[in-house]
This record gives structure tokens, sequence and C-alpha cells, in this order.
């Protein structure tokens, strides 16, 4: 169900160390069942590869699961600190961690609270004004001593148009022993840099200034990261919607109602099937435009129609669109362009309305067609799931 | 002179029963009629190819899928070689023919 007034974009991005296929930094993120909290954890394990990564796996994963549990936040440090291993001779904790806990309950403000040990200061954006916040430091007794450890714990209400940037030293010591970054890059002259990034890019995701930021750091790393790389944004914002209107309706008095509810709609317009393609032209009078220069072997091209931004073939589309989602496969490893435009559309969306027709295809009965083509409700069941599960979006549905 | 019209349905049924390879008619004709000199450049200049978001036509219990417009004649059960024979008198004038031996 939708509910939300203000959406939470909450996204990361990472390179690991130059030549490790496995990375000791860490980032989680998960909702409740109830969606009303959204808790994060970026966790730096020390050391890199394997021990570093399974370190930073085990706090990350601890930290999710207290963020859910009534457990006041202090003395869910203190039992991560505690079950953390400590390095022999450092005497220090192997995993540092920022954890985010943010309450969703009252519309147009998330109430947020943060936790950091030992990784660099998030940054706080207004817009694209760097915002200061109080932070507390709080003494943490290790029950198996050790030297004493200290927290930083700040509340903060974030609203529309905050951005949190999370990151471990990686980013801020990106560059470090070169000419022009003896010291890294450091702290001011990122927040800087974040800064005029949010400047030229106003409406910028939380994906594409978490990847902006972390190309950055491993240019000034000579394009060889000398440490894990790992970037997390959190974007408040009004949501953006998508409507996505797949096959005819069961009545055909119905289609003028399905053009009319699409054409209405405040926010970006996919149509996937032939069938519905014509449906939409002939209701608009508008003619479709089949674009036969952009098609593959397994997926038939795209279309255009004035006034929709998206028009694609249905189930094939569909198909293909809910298993790289399932797979999480890259939008840029995408090659077919229609399903490559459908998926990337959905995904920069944060709430997706489905308008599924319920009218059976006859022709997709026929006993010879070669491949299996499914049944258009339960593809889209699937790609649901996913959007929520996976990607965090909302969604909501209606048949006609 | 007027272009050939060739329209391909892309719509799921056709894709799938065949209409994936009617799309590549370009490629087909510059292969088999290059033995008469046929370029991309003069496809072009004669054939204006175009996909079809779903011609309907499956529908009907005795048409059959894949189908292709070829100017306003609806072809049932296409397949490249149907869609030659039916381009060939369209592609070619008479004098053409004599020219390169057709």
């Amino acid at each position: 169900m939708i509910k939300a007034a203000c959406v939470v974009d909450v996204n990361y991005a990472q390179f690991y160390k130059k030549k490790h296929r496995i990375g000791g930094d860490v980032f989680l993120s998960s909702r409740d069942p109830e969606k009303t909290r959204i808790g994060c954890t970026l966790s730096d394990g020390l050391g890199s590869g394997i021990k570093a990564n399974v370190l930073a796996n085990m706090t990350a994963h601890m930290a999710q699961k207290l963020s859910f549990s009534p457990l006041q936040v202090i003395k869910s440090s203190e039992i991560i600190m505690d079950t953390l291993p400590v390095c022999k001779e450092r005497k220090i904790s192997y995993a540092t961690f920022t954890i985010v806990q943010m309450q969703l309950d009252t519309p147009n403000e998330v109430k947020t609270r943060i936790i950091e040990y030992d990784n660099p200061d998030s940054f706080l954006f207004n817009g694209s004004d760097p915002v200061d916040f109080k932070r507390q430091k709080i003494a943490l007794k290790r029950k198996r001593g050790g030297k004493a450890e200290t927290v930083k714990y700040s509340e903060i209400v974030l609203t529309d148009g905050h951005r949190l940037v999370l990151m471990t030293d990686g980013v801020t010591q990106a560059g470090i022993g070169t000419r022009a970054y003896p010291l890294g890059w450091r702290a001011g002259p990122l927040r800087e840099f974040i800064h005029q990034t949010i400047v030229a890019h106003p409406l910028i995701s939380s994906q594409d200034l978490a990847k902006i930021i972390i190309r950055k750091a491993r240019n000034l790393d000579g394009g060889e990261p000398g440490d894990d790389i790992t970037c997390a944004v959190i974007t408040v914002r009004e949501p953006r919607d998508l409507v996505l209107a797949s096959g005819p309706p069961f009545e055909m008095e119905h289609d003028k109602e399905l053009v009319d509810r699409v054409m209405c709609f405040n926010g970006k317009k996919i149509v996937s099937g032939g069938t519905t393609a014509q449906i939409f032209s002939r209701e608009l009078q508008t003619k479709i435009y089949v674009d036969i220069k952009n098609w593959d072997r397994e997926l038939p091209p795209c279309s255009r129609i004035e006034g929709l931004d998206l028009v694609t073939e249905g189930m094939l589309t569909l198909n293909r669109a809910a298993e790289l989602l399932e797979k999480r496969v890259p939008v840029e490893e995408i090659s077919s362009l229609s399903v490559r435009s459908f998926v990337e559309m959905i995904l920069q969306s944060d709430r997706i309305f489905f308008i599924i027709g319920t009218k059976i295809n006859e022709a997709h009965q026929d006993p010879n067609i070669p491949v299996e083509i499914g049944i258009r409700r339960s593809i889209i069941h699937r790609i649901r799931q996913i959007l929520e599960s996976t990607y965090m979006k909302e969604t909501e549905i209606s048949y006609l | 002179m007027e272009k050939i019209r060739v329209q391909i349905c892309t719509g799921t049924t056709c894709f799938v029963m065949g209409g994936a390879d009617l799309l590549l008619l370009e490629e087909v004709v510059t292969e088999v009629w290059d033995k008469y000199g046929v370029t991309s450049e003069e496809f072009n200049q004669k054939v204006e190819l175009m996909g079809l978001a779903c011609s309907d036509a499956c529908r009907e219990p005795d048409k059959k899928p894949p189908f292709a417009l070829i100017n306003d004649t609806l072809i049932s059960g296409a397949t490249i070689q149907i869609l030659l024979e039916h381009l060939e008198p369209l592609f070619f004038s008479e004098e053409e023919k004599t020219e390169r031996g057709i």
C-alpha cells in the first residue's frame, strides 16, 4: 500500500580495493515489515579481503537486526562492540560502523537517529547546502575491557530536500600520498565537491550521487583504489510516480477509462503490450511508431506514442524485466533497449501504479507457440514483489 | 516514385512465431538479390520498412501469425521467402528486370 507523502531514496555505490574481488566495506538497508522504519548500516572491516568482509558483514547484519528491535541504539552499539572480536595487538574492534535509523510514521518528516563509530563523519545537506548537526559523544564500555570506545550519537529530522551522505575512509583518504592530495581527499574538499555536484544536478538520485563520489575518489587514487571505497546516500524528497498499463481491459467499454486514467496520471507513463498500445492509439487518435532499428533476437522493439514515455511489447519484455530485476543486473549492462528503458524508468521512480487489463489474449493460447508466454497477472505479481522487497519501492495495483 | 511500405507486426505472438526473422528483411534482400546488384542504399530508396504494434489479425481463426503488410496487402503466415515473392514485382520495374536479367 502507498501511504508516505515523502519518500526516502536509499542507495549506495562501491569499488573494492585494487586486485580484490571481495570487499571489507558492507552497506545494508532494509525496511521493517510495517514499512514505518528504515534501517541502514555502513560497516568497514579492518584489513581487507575475506576477513574484513566477514567482520563487516557480521557488524552490518547485527546492526540491521538490532535496528528493528525495541532496544536503545546505544545498547545495540554495545552489543555489537562486545560481540566483535578485538584485535590482540591493537586493542580495537575489527569493524567500524555508521547506523542510520529512520522513522516514517509522521507525514513529511523523517525522524532520524545516527550512530557513528570510527567511520568518517557523515554529511547532511539541505538542498545543496551543507548543514552541521550536533553529535553527542557517548563512551561505551566493553565487557572485556580494552581501549575506551566512543560513539557519536545524533538525532535529526529530515524533510523534503535533505540528503545524508555516508562514506567509508576509502573515500576521505582517496588520493593519499599523491602530490595533489598528500593527506587524501579529506572531509572539507569532499563536502565541497558534493555541494557542487548537487548544485549542478539538483534532482540527482541517491544512486547517481553515490556513483559520482566514488568515481571521483577512484580517480584521485589514480584509477586503482588503495582501499575499499563505499558511499551511501539517503535522499528525502517528494515521490516520483510511474504508471504502468499492461493488457486490454476485460470489457471493451473500459478501454476509454484505461486511457483516461493513464493520460491524467501525474508522473511517468509506460504502456506494455501491442494490443494495449493499439487501444491508446485508437482512443488518442495518434499513430504508433515502432522503432525497428532497436531490437534483438529475443525481444521485440519498443514503440512511441505521443504523450507516453515508453511503449513496449508486453509479455516477453515483462518476463525479461522480472528476470533482470530479480538478478539485480545493473541497468547499464542490459543490452536490449526496450527492456533497459523499462527497468531504468521503473528504478528511477519511487511509487509504481500498475493498471492491469484482465482480458485473455486468445492468440497466446495457441499450442504452436514455441515459448512459454505465461500469465500477465503472475508476471506482474513477480515484478511487484521484487520491487517492494529488494528495491524498496511502493506499489499499488488495480485491475480493469 | 512512391516507396513500397512493408510493415512487420512486432506483437508478442508474431514475434515468437517468426516475426523476428522478418525484421531482418533488409539484410536478407541485400544478400539474396546481391546477384541483381541490389544494395542497402537501393533497398532504402525503394522500401520503407516499418514495425506494427499488433495488427489484431491474430484474433481471426483462419489467419496465422506472423503477419506483414506490403502496401495494403495483409500477408498471413509470413516468411522471409513469401515476403520476397510479394516484393519482387513491386521492387523491379519491367525495364530493370530485363537489364538485370531477372
